[in-house]
């Protein structure tokens, strides 16, 4: 199985735990396509090649270092494609408001309305047509992961303040709506990894050393160094084996 | 000589409160009894005018309590075709105060809501909001879990809300013989079929207007003890009467009814005030400068001077145009600013981490 992945920074946790775990898949191969924050809009579909290409220099560049390769990207070579990231944290969170929505009585073609605005207001959007320029390759989508809550939190500070809540119904009426027409997935962030319905457990979190000499310009302070948007290895261990699990990929006997 | 009129301020000559001015000068029309302000939270509802009430206070950063939110990501466009923040929940217009009684009392579990609808090709409309969905709902209970959404939602509001605003626009209405209930619209219009033997028209008269708009605030008050309301009349004339008068003196007639109860209502609650909307856009001083060539709806500027008129009662000055687009590409920019700074400041650093090596495994 050749699995293309196009992302940003949070490709970096599954990358790490890929590293510790492909000797189990000999038959599985990650090629990484990654550069930082919202640059989907970039891709160009070249349809006389069938390949895509990237108009930005810096970004160009970023893709050839990730992946090796020429910084195009040809999904001949490949069997499915994982988009991962860029939808910013608070977008998995209104997925699940979305499906509390939805039990809530909110009727149906409301919910459908919102669910293509809510899809179309994500930056990943916006590959999704040119990939589909270019092939027919399955396509599924990791978002950025919920937020880790800050270490120490408990009980009530946990509980989020959204009126209606449902994540996996959210990530279901997202995949019946926008997803499955694209031949694509959203695939839900696993329970494993949640401290409560809102929050990613904050052993996940990467806890950075020290602020970011950018952040530090930004005013940030000794305390304020933890990244609580972006997961480590373990995490990424959980979401890739979930994920295989999905696409029917199993470790070598 | 003395009298009573030689201290009074000129607002209250017409000469140097009307005449000697410029119409868009005239100031002070409305003293408010109770103190408003951004710290209080604003419900909407009523009629039509009752929108531009509400779109006002949000723009201007009031609390304005949109107690039955869109679906989360829904589009501006979407949020309008399925009637999202228009009211503070999605009753649809509520134009006379027996509509507004029969709510509440939903609201306050004090009756229940008929369990009724209206099918057409397959779709099914909610007699009390038959225009609230673009095409109806999927099924029966669909419509009445939206409505149930809807009637909880009211009861939050009430229980929550600072000052509840109210737009009188209707004293014509349409009631089940049978069920004794209230329809917003007269059936057969916007959804459902008329029946003459179950649907009976009223002309409501002072005293009905009068005593359920007492009921409402006498359940408001209950449900909130510190509730204000504040009463408006619509300036908007009706679109069709089914009284057997001209439409032009029917309407004078219903709202003067209105007008009429809202001004008793006012003097005799103290929680209760006025605010003149209908007199700004309608009064002959103003040429009928704020209405569309049909005569009947309002201008935005319209709008605007009546909201501008609200606000400076208050003591807030409304934001204008310019300074309303600055703020917006101020937030924007502080957005996009944050968002780059975190996208440098965490994604390139994390990336980094892995220059040089190989992704291909």
């Amino acid at each position: 199985m050749k699995i293309c992945i196009i992302g940003n920074s949070h490709t970096v946790c599954i990358d790490r735990a890929w590293r510790d775990m492909h000797e189990s898949y000999p038959d599985v191969s990650l090629t990484f396509h990654r550069r930082s924050g919202q640059y989907f809009n970039q891709f160009r579909a070249d349809t006389h090649n069938k390949i895509l290409t990237i108009t930005d220099a810096s970004s160009k560049s970023r893709i050839q270092q990730s992946s090796g390769g020429d910084g195009t990207i040809d999904f001949s070579q490949f069997d499915i494609c994982l988009l991962i990231g860029a939808t910013r944290y608070r977008w998995p969170a209104r997925v699940a408001q979305l499906g509390g929505q939805a039990k809530a009585g909110y009727s149906a073609q409301a919910i459908t309305a919102a669910a293509k605005d809510l899809f179309a207001s994500s930056h990943p959007s916006v590959i999704f047509p040119v990939i589909r320029e270019v092939s027919d390759i399955p396509v599924y989508q990791l978002h950025d992961p919920f937020l880790a809550h800050p270490k120490g939190w408990s009980g009530a500070q946990l509980k989020h303040d959204y009126r209606y809540y449902d994540y996996p119904r959210g990530v279901d009426l997202m995949n019946e709506i926008v997803y499955s027409p694209l031949g694509s997935e959203l695939i839900r962030q696993p329970a494993e990894t949640f401290a409560a319905e809102n929050w990613t457990k904050p052993g996940f979190a990467v806890g950075l050393k020290k602020p970011f000499p950018a952040q530090v310009k930004a005013g940030f302070t000794d305390e304020m160094k933890d990244d609580r948007r972006h997961m480590n290895s373990d995490f990424g261990k959980i979401r890739l084996l979930d994920t295989f699990d999905k696409l029917g990929i199993k470790p070598a006997p | 000589m003395n009298n009573p009129y030689m201290n009074l301020p000129s607002e209250a000559f017409w000469r140097s409160g009307v005449a000697d001015l410029d119409m868009m000068d005239i100031k002070g029309l409305w003293t408010p009894k109770y103190k408003m302000g951004r710290w209080q939270r604003f419900a909407t509802f009523g009629s039509c005018f009752a929108q531009h009430f509400g779109k006002a206070l949000a723009r201007e950063r009031f609390k304005w309590h949109d107690g039955e939110p869109a679906p989360v990501g829904m589009s501006a466009d979407n949020k309008n075709l399925f009637n999202y923040e228009r009211f503070s929940v999605r009753t649809a217009n509520i134009y006379t105060t027996s509509l507004l009684n029969q709510w509440v009392s939903w609201a306050l579990n004090i009756k229940s809501a008929p369990e009724i609808f209206w099918e057409k090709d397959g779709r099914f409309y909610d007699p009390f909001r038959p225009r609230i969905e673009p095409n109806g709902f999927a099924s029966v209970e669909e419509m009445l879990r939206s409505r149930q959404l809807t009637i909880e939602a009211l009861g939050e509001v009430i229980r929550t809300t600072n000052v509840f605003v109210f737009t009188l626009g209707l004293t014509e209405s349409w009631f089940d013989v049978e069920g004794g209930f209230e329809y917003p619209m007269c059936p057969g219009t916007a959804a459902g079929d008329f029946d003459k033997k179950k649907h009976k028209f009223m002309a409501q008269s002072y005293d009905f207007v009068e005593k359920n708009l007492n009921t409402v605030i006498g359940l408001l008050r209950a449900a909130n003890p510190d509730i204000k309301i504040l009463l408006t009349v619509s300036p908007v004339p009706l679109t069709a009467t089914n009284s057997g008068k001209h439409v032009l003196v029917a309407s004078s007639a219903s709202k003067s009814i209105l007008r009429a109860v809202a001004e008793t209502t006012a003097n005799n609650m103290p929680y209760v005030d006025y605010f003149p909307s209908y007199e700004i856009i309608n009064s002959p001083v103003f040429k009928g400068a704020f209405f569309k060539p049909n005569q009947r709806e309002v201008q935005q500027f319209g709008v605007d001077f009546v909201m501008r008129n609200f606000f400076a009662g208050i003591g807030h000055e409304m934001t204008s145009d310019e300074e309303r687009a600055r703020i917006k590409v101020a937030h924007r920019k502080k957005v996009e600013a944050q968002q780059k700074m975190e996208d440098i400041a965490c994604e390139e650093e994390i990336l980094a981490q892995f220059a040089g090596e190989g992704a291909k495994t």
